[in-house]
């Protein structure tokens, strides 16, 4: 079951950062012809994401009540599910995820999973309020509301960067395309302005959270290395990042195998992203300590 | 702008991905029991009229589960759990009828509010 779970997160967590990563993406960075350019791949992609993310909602659910209750038969167990719902402080968050995530339905069944302005607010509550959910809330009081809005702000300012990277790799090939180029190297530079900036916010809100962890007792050994692997990957694509921007990016006017290289990493980046977000479906259902 | 930014960005990035080796994700602890009371192993005298669990979470009051048997392994009648208005963490069993003499043990298994479950046991001896 925990298995389950496991991969019913990574699912999750993965569908939301795409959502928000591309609503915004189209939203706030491209330009009119790079958003129309995008819109065609990206609107396939959100109408594969949002059933998934209501899929693996209902699935997490079910997977609570059957982890809270008696195993694998409470997962469809109708009482134990309402009380998890309604008597748990995850199934007070879980209310309004998957009225969200009915929202997100509604958007898809009229065809409107294109208004990205909408999927973006959508994808941000879903995204965000994962903060208010699982070890984010084991901090009391003050600190309490310290640690589910790092969170919060860890979570976002991930999944913007994780998720841009999908309609990043799909403008890299329309920068040869001279109708587009102009546009798609503004594009890039928004990215990038912005890119900063989640970055910083990723670390910085890591390094609060680390000050909150090790207010408390030392960590299990699985545990921290499961961290400490998640912390280097995290770091590799930082790494990966600053050569994309400061050094190939730099480039791409040349005659050098810049533009190649610069695909390569990005899809490297996603795959290590792939990978973090796998990590982090492990950790939230590890015992800490 | 955008090329003024790069330099000063690389040193933020380089300090930060430093820093970052010393992040962490946010982890705190599923709920085990910190104390008891009667504690574990202990002679309560005179019999308690209640069982106190502290734990280290806030608790789930819906899913926590305390039973209580005699030595004989038979269960002993308990009242509804609850929690301690002022302490999330803190578990209260009222008991039906006073203890008679003799060794009993607790069995729990809770729900701490980040969604986990644990168990545990641990056992007292109960005198008048």
């Amino acid at each position: 079951m925990d298995d389950a779970l496991v991969l019913c997160r990574l699912f999750h967590y993965g569908a939301a950062i795409f959502l928000f990563g591309a609503s915004i993406f189209q939203w706030w960075l491209a330009p009119t012809a790079v958003a129309r350019a995008l819109d065609q791949p990206l609107r396939w992609g959100a109408g594969l994401a949002i059933p998934v993310v209501f899929g693996t909602a209902l699935a997490w659910l079910a997977l609570m009540a059957g982890g809270m209750g008696a195993g694998w038969r409470d997962t469809w167990d109708g009482d134990t599910i309402v009380a998890v719902l309604f008597d748990t402080e995850f199934g007070r968050v879980w209310q309004w995820r998957l009225i969200c995530t009915v929202f997100f339905l509604g958007l898809l069944a009229t065809g409107r999973h294109d208004r990205w302005p909408l999927t973006a607010v959508l994808s941000a509550l879903l995204l965000g309020s994962l903060g208010f959910v699982g070890h984010a809330v084991m901090q009391e009081g003050g600190l309490g509301w310290v640690s589910r809005g790092s969170h919060l702000l860890h979570l976002w300012a991930a999944g913007f960067w994780l998720g841009s990277l999908v309609p990043l790799l799909i403008l890299l090939p329309k920068l040869s395309d001279p109708a587009l180029r102009s546009a798609a190297v503004i594009t890039l530079r928004r990215f990038s302005r912005l890119g900063h900036f989640a970055v910083a916010i990723i670390i910085l809100t890591g390094i609060v959270n680390t000050y909150l962890v090790l207010d408390r007792t030392s960590l299990s050994r699985p545990y921290l290395v499961i961290l400490i692997v998640k912390i280097c990957c995290v770091a590799a694509m930082i790494g990966l990042a600053i050569v994309n921007r400061y050094i190939l990016v730099p480039r791409l006017g040349g005659r050098s195998n810049a533009f190649r290289l610069l695909r390569t990493a990005t899809l490297l980046e996603v795959v290590l992203g792939i990978g973090v977000i796998g990590l982090v479906s492990a950790l939230g259902i590890m015992a800490p300590m | 702008m955008f090329l003024i930014m790069l330099r000063r960005d690389l040193q933020i990035f380089l300090t930060a991905l430093l820093l970052s080796f010393a992040c962490a994700n946010p982890a705190f602890a599923h709920a085990h029991l910190v104390s008891s009371a009667p504690a574990a192993n202990d002679m309560a005298m005179p019999a308690p009229t209640e069982l106190r669990l502290q734990f280290s979470e806030g608790i789930e009051l819906k899913f926590a589960k305390v039973t209580l048997a005699g030595s004989n392994k038979k269960a002993v009648a308990t009242g509804v759990v609850k929690l301690d208005p002022h302490d999330d963490k803190l578990l209260i069993v009222p008991l039906a009828a006073p203890l008679e003499d003799g060794k009993y043990t607790v069995d729990w298994e809770v729900v701490s509010t980040d969604g986990h479950k644990t168990k545990g046991e641990y056992s007292f001896e109960s005198m008048n």
